[in-house]
């Protein structure tokens, strides 16, 4: 082994390091700002008695997630006063048949609820996401948002 | 090495101990000083707020026990309109209670409750100080979406290298023992002198700290392994049955206990539970969790738990330090140690010490380094001897 010569650049390039910090301070900041839905918000739609807005949680493409599955995180965000008004929510990709393939169930903050949404491989252009609603009532509630803006 | 402040004569075993030395941590030094430095804020992020932000502050000595969760939920909601309390965070008995809680202007403020009154006594519209710190020493502020990230795993693999500069530094500062009936720092000698004997003064004295530090980093490395392989190192609460939760017929929301009947049950289920973190239902299908612990010392606060069914008060799990096995007992240890959390603010402030000592350390190595290497370099285009700077 031998000793560390001086090339002092060469030790002090793991400052390079910290871009990774710099890079990712604003969508941590962003999280718990005023607007910390997401960082892509998609337009508001009226879903039965309600509506709700889409956001894509983050500037990154799908991940695979522990499990082998292709991920996207995605925000949805109610009226005001409404999230005790149904049950659940739920977001998928693609139309669901019945609630119990609706997709990802949305939890977390009212205002911010979030889900790990499973995603395509390839996404084809007329991907669209699905929002359900279940009501207390077991009555169901849907709206789609294209996907074509989306980080790949 | 004859003395600790002699150079190593070439080609001998303490030249090669030294190297392997420098080799541990000066090609990741900037990257190691930023995690042993942000870590040291983080140990007391919460209290440095609690100097210059009164909105924070609970005192203790006040008054009487603290008030019931449904009357600092009132409070929240009628501060607060429409707004909904995602999580309470119970920290410290000089810290006012934080409530993140959701509201149409804010997705995630922080609200702070006084626990002896239940006033609101302000809130905060960004991450707060201890979470920014905390992301930022323990994972580089990535995100994290489904198991760890990569800024964990880049921040815990340094438990590695620094377990390497223990041991190396151990063999190269030869009977380093002697260190502590004879410390030294000598200040007139030179900045090379000082600075290597500050090295070698406060790397004795923190061989406990080093040692705890890369340890439990090392284990935050192995947990991210284990649960990114489907091992996990915690257990795992039920899920809620699709028909467990009601269906009303108009449609209307079904009555569910409030936060302070499903605590006094929660407390039934474990008496003595102290709660530190609880999280009310985000959805229909959702149960109430109370985190706590009843006072096992070294085990995190957040190590004992009680879930509830909001709608019957059933208790659906019910997790005591005696129902743990191996790797989450681990998992629940290794927090407190690291953080240096289990004696309250008194373990905080000698962990914000060392933590200190250990930054210094990382630069001293550097400063050490530096003026060694500049020194052999131009020995080395020079015939005589330079005086020590």
């Amino acid at each position: 082994m031998k000793p560390l010569r001086y090339h002092p650049w060469r030790y002090h390039l793991s400052i390079a390091v910290l871009i990774i910090p710099i890079l990712w301070a604003g969508d941590f900041l962003h999280t718990f700002s005023r607007e910390g839905i997401g960082v892509q918000v998609f337009e508001t739609k009226q879903i039965g008695p309600w509506t709700a807005t889409l956001a894509e949680k983050y500037h990154a493409p799908p991940y695979r997630d522990p499990t082998g599955t292709m991920t996207k995180d995605f925000a949805v965000r109610f009226c005001e006063g409404c999230i005790d008004q149904f049950k659940a929510a739920y977001l998928k990709v693609g139309k669901p048949r019945s609630v119990r393939a609706a997709g990802a169930m949305l939890g977390g903050a009212a205002y911010a609820m979030e889900a790990h949404v499973q995603f395509p491989p390839k996404l084809e252009p007329t991907d669209t996401m699905w929002l359900t609603i279940e009501g207390w009532d077991g009555k169901l509630h849907q709206v789609s948002w294209p996907l074509t803006e989306i980080t790949k | 090495m004859e003395t600790p402040t002699k150079p190593a004569k070439k080609g001998s075993r303490g030249q090669f101990w030294l190297a392997l030395h420098g080799w541990c941590s000066l090609p990741i030094w900037i990257f190691l000083l930023f995690v042993c430095l942000t870590g040291t804020i983080a140990t007391v992020a919460s209290e440095i707020v609690w100097l210059y932000d009164p909105e924070v502050r609970a005192s203790p000595q006040d008054v009487k026990p603290t008030v019931n969760f449904d009357t600092a939920i009132a409070s929240i909601e009628k501060h607060y309109p429409h707004s909904k309390v995602q999580y309470i965070y119970i920290r410290e008995p000089y810290l006012a209670w934080e409530a993140i809680t959701s509201m149409p202007d804010a997705p995630r403020a922080t609200v702070h409750i006084n626990p002896y009154t239940g006033e609101v006594q302000g809130r905060t519209i960004w991450a707060g100080l201890q979470n920014f710190m905390t992301g930022l020493h323990g994972w580089l502020l990535m995100p994290f979406s489904t198991g760890y990230n990569l800024g964990w795993y880049m921040v815990t693999a340094l438990s590695i290298p620094m377990i390497g500069s223990l041991i190396t530094g151990l063999v190269v500062y030869k009977r380093f023992w002697r260190g502590f009936l004879k410390p030294q720092l000598r200040r007139d000698k030179g900045s090379r002198i000082f600075w290597g004997d500050l090295h070698r003064l406060a790397g004795i004295w923190s061989i406990w700290f080093i040692t705890i530090m890369s340890v439990t980093g090392l284990w935050f490395l192995v947990q991210a392994v284990l649960n990114d392989n489907q091992i996990p190192t915690y257990s795992i609460d039920p899920i809620m049955a699709r028909e467990a939760s009601p269906i009303v017929k108009d449609g209307s929301r079904p009555p569910v206990i409030t936060i302070e009947e499903a605590f006094q049950k929660a407390e039934a289920a474990l008496p003595g539970l102290k709660p530190h973190y609880i999280v009310p239902p985000s959805n229909g299908f959702d149960y109430y969790y109370f985190y706590g612990t009843t006072g096992t010392p070294f085990f995190s606060d957040y190590s004992e738990r009680v879930v509830l069914n909001p709608y019957t008060g059933e208790v659906m799990n019910a997790v005591a330090i005696k129902d743990i096995g191996g790797l989450e007992m681990i998992a629940q240890v290794v927090p407190t140690l690291h953080f240096g959390t289990f004696a309250g603010i008194y373990s905080k402030a000698v962990w914000f010490i060392f933590g200190s000592l250990l930054t210094l350390m990382v630069a001293s190595g550097v400063v050490i380094w530096t003026k060694r290497a500049v020194k052999s370099t131009v020995s080395a285009f020079r015939p005589v001897p330079v005086a020590a700077e």
